[in-house]
């Protein structure tokens, strides 16, 4: 078996960068423009660290919606299960009945004694007894299911309340801080529109006072020419600038004043547009989680182009890589991280592995017409993969193909879910599979929300 | 000389009524603009405080229970 290379896939960095984002799942995430919200923060005097308490609220509605996913999730293996089950009693009522029917006919009984039906008879009660023993099975699997179920039922609504909970208290307290603002805004604006018609009024006043003082001069002017002593009329026209300009000193205190007025009017619209920044943002935030999920198929983005933009989609590509790629610093792969994620989408399915390397295998054969990887020492070591291919393994060979194969993207993101489930048991119907292929990506998604917890 | 000493006087005269209308326009103007300042203040003061609770509700927010 040849050896997956051991390039990194991610620069170390990258790795940092993702596990501080991980920590902080709440603001970074929240669209909008940060920085125009940082500077309106600071113009409102205040420091941009809100969002660490909002951010933590947007973090529990994506982990509602996490177990959401994980509901619906565990409701499709359930009804999966039940369905084989069903399958199973029909197929035991058909091979019993087969049997009686060999051991009950007069002819068979004789047959029977004579040996000629024996083994036929024996072999349906062999038949008879494995498919017991299948159905006794899914009763398992049918009561795990179902306390599976149970318990995400129960996270839903813890988490639900939660954020149920705290929305609530922080929009009311939110919303009472703004109705004061808004009242003092609405009071202030009276002032200032009296503070703007004073002003304006006595601008118009002081324009008349200086142009009469100016025909004024111009007499004193015309005296002069006439060749009079015009020294006290120079004195009282001093006098009178003297006086406009006190005049001036008070029009520009009332200037100032408005100034300082607009400037906190400004302050608190810019209360007003953080507030509604952020109502819009957890509202849009969740609106298109929620969207995202009811997608249909026809209309999904490129994975390609998601699994490079920092965008929510870009998220799951993330937790997929997190959970599949070796760290990078040379630490051992953890193999409780991919033995969650290999059991909540392979478990019961102890020939999963088999089966998805089946499906690898397939996926790049040459004649497959997807096969991009053929010419890669990747295609190589796919086909001489065994079956009981280690944890450790499975995580080098898929963070490898990951990274360097588009195809394999698209592939993990979307076919190889697909075929998981297949996998796993659960019959996949029409319509159902772009909803049963999100649960799945639900179920990644919180392996990686586990992940990120601890 | 004569007609010198009466446009002297109505001069005079228009100098001082103009002076006396800037005065009271001041007068005015100041007494307007204080009483307004200091309603002003009053709402800064408000709303200054206001914005404060505001940001500091923004910065402690409820914490997740």
């Amino acid at each position: 078996m040849s050896e997956a290379p051991k390039t990194p896939t991610v620069e170390a960095s990258q790795t940092e960068e993702k596990k501080e984002s991980i920590v902080d799942i709440g603001y970074e995430n929240l669209p909008g423009n940060f920085g125009w919200t940082d500077r309106a923060m600071t113009a409102v005097g205040g420091k941009w660290n809100g969002y660490k308490t909002w951010g933590q609220t947007l973090g529990n509605r994506i982990l509602a919606n996490t177990y959401e996913g994980t509901v619906a999730s565990h409701e499709v293996s359930l009804h999966g299960h039940e369905k084989k089950r069903d399958a199973l009693e029909n197929k035991l009522d058909t091979i019993s009945a087969e049997k009686d029917q060999i051991i009950d006919s007069e002819l068979n009984r004789f047959r029977l004694v004579r040996g000629v039906n024996k083994a036929r008879a024996g072999w349906k009660a062999w038949r008879e007894e494995r498919i017991k023993s299948k159905i006794r099975k899914y009763d398992q699997r049918i009561k795990r299911s179902g306390s599976l179920l149970r318990e995400a039922q129960a996270n839903k609504s813890v988490v639900d309340s939660r954020i149920n909970r705290t929305v609530e208290k922080n929009t009311r307290r939110l919303d009472d801080r703004l109705r004061t603002i808004n009242l003092h805004k609405e009071k202030s604006a009276s002032t200032v529109t009296r503070l703007e018609s004073v002003v304006e009024r006595n601008e118009h006043m002081r324009e008349s006072f200086a142009d009469a003082l100016e025909k004024l001069k111009e007499r004193r002017r015309e005296g002069r020419r006439a060749g009079g002593d015009t020294t006290q009329f120079d004195t009282k026209i001093e006098e009178v600038k003297g006086k406009i300009r006190e005049l001036d000193r008070e029009l520009n205190r009332g200037k100032t004043k408005l100034d300082r007025a607009y400037a906190h009017r400004t302050r608190l619209e810019n209360a007003y547009d953080i507030s509604e920044t952020i109502r819009e943002g957890i509202a849009g935030r969740y609106q298109r989680r929620i969207a995202e999920v009811a997608r249909p198929e026809s209309s999904s983005p490129s994975r390609e182009s998601a699994s490079t933009t920092p965008d929510f989609d870009g998220d799951i590509h993330a937790s997929i890589i997190d959970l599949l790629a070796p760290n990078i610093d040379d630490t051992p792969f953890s193999p409780e991280r991919f033995t969650q994620l290999w059991n909540t989408t392979f478990a019961d399915a102890p020939t999963g592995s088999a089966k998805f390397l089946d499906f690898l295998k397939g996926q790049f054969a040459p004649s497959n017409p997807n096969a991009s990887l053929e010419s890669s020492p990747l295609y190589t070591i796919v086909q001489n993969l065994s079956g009981d291919v280690p944890f450790k393994k499975w995580a080098d060979i898929l963070s490898q193909l990951y990274a360097t194969s588009p195809a394999f993207r698209s592939f993990v993101d979307t076919k190889a879910l697909h075929a998981m489930n297949d996998s796993y048991g659960v019959p996949l119907e029409k319509n159902a599979t772009k909803s049963t292929i999100d649960t799945l990506i639900e179920r990644l998604r919180l392996s990686a929300a586990h992940t990120r917890t601890i | 000389m004569n007609d010198d000493t009466i446009q002297d006087t109505e001069l005079t005269q228009e100098l001082a009524t103009l002076g006396v209308q800037i005065d009271s326009a001041t007068a005015t103007l100041k007494k307007d603009v204080d009483e307004l300042s200091t309603e002003l203040d009053t709402h800064f003061a408000a709303t200054d405080k206001a914005l404060e609770e505001f940001v500091q509700e923004l910065e402690t927010g409820e914490e997740e229970v």
